[in-house]
């Protein structure tokens, strides 16, 4: 209940904020559907920034969020009952039953992918990388009152977003965090839609239903990952290009929104090809008139994708830390062997246009053969701007890591990174031949509309299951406790460590997802080598390593200790590590907790 | 009214139609294509499932 009353105070004081800001910067007014998904966004990059601020300065408690949350409120008081006075008198009959049949079903699929996606927002957090860094790094700013340099956690990858989760987290705990990713993706669903208007009228609901049944939302709608954040920034930069010619103001934005799409995944680079393409318009629309508005929109650029850089370099002195074992354009050390290899390269953009691994990640095919018809029908007809865009983001991102990473050239782990990108671009695409094709009946039309319907139908039905499973979970029928403990291999053990009596336990988490645990720890990471076990050959140089760190408690997972395998097999297994637990985990094989004894 | 006129000439040309039969045949491979590596994937992913949640029934009594 606290989680579901925060989430709907913050969602009036973003959109109302949002609108203010808007206001502020006298952008002239827009339909309501993109004003309150741009306003959204608006206000999510701008508390980013501000909820960093306070984490940088070590000040990030319920109390200073609380404030900020009060200061934005006060701030959007008058657009928030302007807009929630204008969503009253919408003519909400009209637009909940459309007279054109297949909108009608498009609404319908909406409304049941939105459901879904609500459903898991509302169970308590299983992602993979939510529980190893999406949700852990937010907890960890939280129980420390802002960044704190580690080299065992992944804290100085960039994740803006991660902002939005600590102050979801503060206010309401981790379901109100959820539902703030959430909305932050119906944002995007709403931006989708009101770029494909602008480019070509009446294709809003064709937009939205492409966007929700491409895998990458599918798969990701309702979790706490980054992807679709992402998504929701590349729309809105893309709705601030298409309205530059409005004002100067606008192409700031777009370079700023870029930018936090950029801080947000920085694998997610491709998202900046917005940047040159919002500045070469505005120059060539204003010549050398246009100077100033392109500094200006380079130096938001830089601050929106750089600040968390600007945190690594003055704790660390480098801009990108580099963490033991890992780094850019070279295979990581313990992790899956990689290129190259022309075939991971096709491999890389099969996935993209078909399926990833776990059916996510990809574009989808309606996308893909919507961008095509595009090309074979509409290339002399229509405004080209979102087909060259996803076409520039897709050579951009290739070309990028041909120059500096070419060994990730060739993985399949480009198709996650730039299905944003061709999404954001390619969806609006995709809708505007969905939407001359409907304009002319015959063959064509037909096989557009099975081909829009087709890919929304195993997509819903996997989701539908996923809800279901989480569905107690989320309506308070089934315990956290109960519904993680089936879920988390190593939750049953992070629950016994949490409730330990003594106030000074300290753990070292060879485990895959230390999200879940409440207690201090140092994470051995699954990838790449750990700091604390780096260099050390025996046995007593372990032992003497751990009580220096002040570990009082060991859990393994099966593999955790895959840099340093030793430890497992000469070091646990005798005094002063004492077994005090196991759980069953994959394969016969189990989770173990052991307590370290004084000496 | 001008660009239906347009349409209605392109519909009777036959390079027109040749383009929407070429781009019918390549969408239904397309999608067969898509719909085969879906299996697979869904294929996948219960199998990991079931792996994953073997620790679950081992946990009944």
């Amino acid at each position: 209940v606290i989680a579901l009353v925060s989430f709907l105070v913050l969602l009036i004081i973003f959109v109302g904020f949002g609108e203010r800001l808007t206001r502020l910067a006298g952008l002239r007014s827009g339909p309501l559907l993109e004003r309150l998904s741009f306003s959204w966004v608006l206000s999510t990059g701008v508390v980013t920034l501000g909820v960093f601020g306070l984490a940088v300065l070590r000040a990030v408690t319920r109390g200073s969020i609380l404030l900020l949350v009060v200061v934005l409120g006060l701030a959007s008081i008058g657009p928030a009952r302007d807009l929630f006075g204008e969503l009253r008198s919408l003519p909400w009959r009209a637009i909940l039953r459309p007279a054109d049949r297949l909108d009608r079903i498009l609404l319908v699929l909406i409304g049941l992918f939105l459901a879904g996606g609500l459903v898991m927002a509302l169970a308590p957090p299983t992602g993979m990388d939510t529980g190893i860094y999406h949700f852990t790094i937010p907890k960890v700013i939280l129980q420390n009152q802002g960044l704190v340099p580690r080299d065992d956690l992944w804290i100085h990858k960039s994740g803006g977003f991660y902002m939005i989760y600590v102050l979801g987290m503060a206010l309401g705990g981790e379901i109100a965090a959820k539902l703030l990713a959430f909305a932050m993706a119906l944002a995007g669903v709403g931006l989708c839609a009101s770029v494909s208007e602008r480019l070509r009228s009446g294709t809003g609901p064709a937009a939205m239903f492409i966007l929700l049944s491409t895998p990458l939302s599918a798969g990701y709608l309702g979790y706490e990952y980054l992807e679709l954040p992402v998504l929701s920034y590349v729309l809105a930069a893309f709705l601030a290009l298409l309205r530059a010619s409005e004002g100067r103001v606008w192409t700031v934005l777009a370079c700023g929104l870029s930018g936090l799409a950029l801080s947000t995944k920085p694998s997610a680079f491709a998202a900046g090809v917005l940047v040159p393409a919002a500045l070469g318009w505005m120059l060539a629309r204003e010549g050398r008139r246009g100077l100033g508005t392109a500094v200006a929109s380079l130096a938001l650029f830089a601050l929106s994708a750089g600040f968390w850089s600007l945190w690594n370099y003055g704790t660390t002195g480098a801009l990108g830390y580099r963490y033991p074992g890992m780094s850019l354009g070279a295979p990581d050390e313990g992790g899956a062997a990689i290129g190259p290899g022309y075939l991971g390269l096709i491999r890389q953009l099969g996935d993209l246009a078909t399926l990833g691994v776990y059916w996510t990640d990809s574009a989808g095919p309606l996308i893909v053969a919507g961008l095509a018809g595009f090309a074979l029908f509409l290339w002399k007809r229509e405004a080209r701007l979102a087909v060259l865009l996803c076409a520039a983001s897709v050579v951009g991102y290739l070309g990028v890591l041909a120059l500096l990473a070419p060994a990730y050239l060739f993985t399949g782990f480009g198709a996650r990174y730039l299905a944003p990108c061709v999404v954001g671009f390619g969806g609006p695409a995709a809708a505007q031949f969905v939407g001359w094709v409907r304009e002319r009946p015959g063959p064509l039309r037909s096989a557009i509309v099975l081909a829009l319907l087709l890919p929304a139908a195993p997509l819903l039905f996997l989701k539908a299951g996923k809800a279901a499973v989480a569905a107690p979970a989320a309506v308070g029928l089934e315990s956290r406790s109960s519904y993680l403990g089936k879920k988390i291999e190593t939750f049953a053990a992070c629950e016994v460590l949490n409730k330990l009596p003594e106030p000074d336990v300290k753990v070292l988490f060879a485990g895959v997802r230390p999200y879940y645990l409440d207690r201090p720890f140092i994470w051995i990471p699954y990838l790449g080598s750990s700091s604390l076990l780096q260099g050390l050959k025996t046995r007593e140089e372990v032992i003497r390593r751990l009580r220096e760190r002040g570990i009082t408690h060991v859990l393994v997972e099966p593999g955790g200790l895959h840099s340093a395998p030793f430890v497992e097999t000469d070091v646990l297994p005798a005094a002063p590590f004492r077994e005090i637990g196991r759980w069953p985990w994959k394969y016969d094989q189990w989770v173990r907790l052991y307590a370290v004894e004084p000496p | 009214m001008e660009e239906p006129r347009v349409d209605e000439e392109a519909a009777r040309d036959p390079r027109s139609r040749g383009r929407v039969l070429l781009f019918g045949a390549a969408l239904a491979a397309y999608y067969l294509l898509y719909y085969w590596i879906f299996v697979g994937r869904v294929g996948e992913y219960f199998g990991d499932i079931l792996r994953h949640f073997a620790f679950v029934r081992r946990l009944l009594p």
